[in-house]
């Protein structure tokens, strides 16, 4: 059980890190999508 | 009437065994220890000066009943049968607090709007990358715990429990607590806010890991852009919705802190007045006093405590030592000049480890600057540590 919970506990660590980067890549995403509306909205 | 009975209080340390006396005089010791404490602002007043008072009380105010039972008349956490409830509910003062807002994870879920009312999400939102590889590292503790408990013989529900001590968010650790070892939630929650309270002071001891030269780097703030209020909104919204639809254990919880996160962004003043102060020190002070209620002398005969003591300390430990080693491998491969005591911010515990970080930044070298980018992580580290927990809530059960 002590193994399977490691491996368990591993695989968080590596799931916690996808989705800490994929939460990062929207939030550059939102920040590309909201500038380029500005920079229209300003021309 | 004998004179000792008609003071039921001091008449129960005689009808109960000595070790039990004991363990209640200690707590009642504890209780003044934590209300001077928190008088002293040594750990955090607003918690702590509610939760010593709860203790004093609880542990003073013991009576015998007729029937010869002891008990008090503040709260009775281990009622299951619905009639009995109906009748407690009707005499224990506390009781409605518990069964309505502790039992389902309500003050938890209201601390965290009051909290996501009040953070300040720009300078996450400047650097989101190195926000959230800080804060991903920073959960080395809350990781790692969860299989050294089982080694010391917890099961893996409280071990998952403990390890969120790691993430250092007091209402996330109450909730996990509660949803996943709602034995232990008093003593792994009482723990984790010993443990928060005394971060300030015990932190800047692990940052000297870091080398005194890489603890003065200087870091221009100067060049953090700044982050418009629409993308600010637009994340809480849609971080929410990707958050929810992936852990739907943990959503009460993030449903609550994008809420407040959002009203803020939103710029609803009533609203924001309302989170920040009634709604956030109300479901503070009553979280602080029930929880002082709840730690009566059943909770600290438990042989488990002690255990929970040590893994608490360990995952706070290890979750500091992840974040500075994260900060070091940022401090390797970023561009720009970085200070590695940034890390030390991605154990979140909101705004305290940021201020440490650059405390001890300032003390290696008056220049420095960090703050700003140390707050980054620091709010990465409450959304990590809840993507944690949503994966011990829902994984934990499949795999048992």
């Amino acid at each position: 059980m002590l193994l399977k919970f490691t491996l368990f506990a591993l695989a968080c660590f590596v799931l916690t890190f996808t989705i800490a980067m994929l939460v990062a890549a929207i939030i550059k995403a939102i920040g590309a999508i909201v500038q380029r509306r500005g920079n229209n909205a300003a021309s | 009437m004998p004179l000792l009975e008609f003071f039921q209080g001091i008449y129960a340390f005689f009808v109960v065994a000595p070790h039990v006396a004991g363990a209640r005089l200690f707590l009642i010791a504890l209780g003044f220890a934590f209300t001077y404490l928190g008088y002293r602002k040594i750990l955090e007043p607003i918690l702590m000066v509610p939760m010593g008072i709860g203790m004093v009380g609880v542990n003073g105010g013991l009576m015998v009943y007729e029937a010869g039972h002891i008990g008090t008349l503040f709260l009775n956490p281990m009622i299951s049968n619905l009639e009995e409830l109906m009748q407690v509910l009707q005499i224990d003062f506390l009781q409605p607090i518990y069964t309505f807002a502790f039992s389902n994870g309500l003050i938890a879920c209201l601390v965290f709007m009051g909290i996501g009312a009040m953070t300040e999400i720009d300078y996450l939102l400047a650097r989101p990358f190195m926000s959230f590889f800080i804060a991903a590292c920073a959960e080395l503790g809350t990781i790692l715990t969860l299989p050294i408990g089982l080694a010391l013989g917890l099961p893996p529900n409280e071990a998952a429990a403990i390890a969120i001590v790691g993430g250092a968010d007091g209402p996330m650790v109450l909730f996990g607590s509660l949803m996943m070892a709602k034995e232990l939630f008093v003593p792994i929650t009482v723990v984790a806010y010993i443990y928060l309270s005394i971060c300030y002071g015990g932190f800047p001891f692990l940052a000297r890991i870091v080398p005194k030269r890489l603890r003065g780097v200087e870091m221009d703030w100067r060049t953090i852009p700044k982050v418009s209020r629409g993308a600010k909104f637009a994340f809480a919204v849609i971080a929410c919705g990707l958050l929810c639809l992936l852990f739907p254990v943990a959503a009460p919880l993030f449903a609550s802190f994008f809420l407040g996160l959002a009203i803020k962004e939103a710029a609803i003043e009533g609203y924001i007045e309302f989170l920040t102060r009634p709604l956030l020190y109300g479901a503070t002070l009553f979280l602080g006093f029930t929880l002082g209620a709840l730690l009566g002398v059943d909770v600290i005969l438990n042989p488990k405590v002690l255990l929970l003591l040590l893994l608490g300390m360990l995952a706070l430990v290890l979750s500091g030592i992840g974040g500075l080693v994260g900060g070091l491998i940022y401090h390797g491969i970023s561009k720009e000049p970085f200070n590695p005591l940034i890390g030390i911010a991605g154990v979140s515990c909101v705004p305290t480890t940021a201020k440490v970080a650059q405390k001890c930044a300032a003390e290696a070298n008056k220049r420095a600057m960090i703050l700003p980018f140390a707050m980054g992580p620091c709010v990465a580290g409450v959304v990590t540590t809840a993507i944690v927990l949503g994966l011990y809530m829902t994984g934990i059960p499949l795999i048992r």
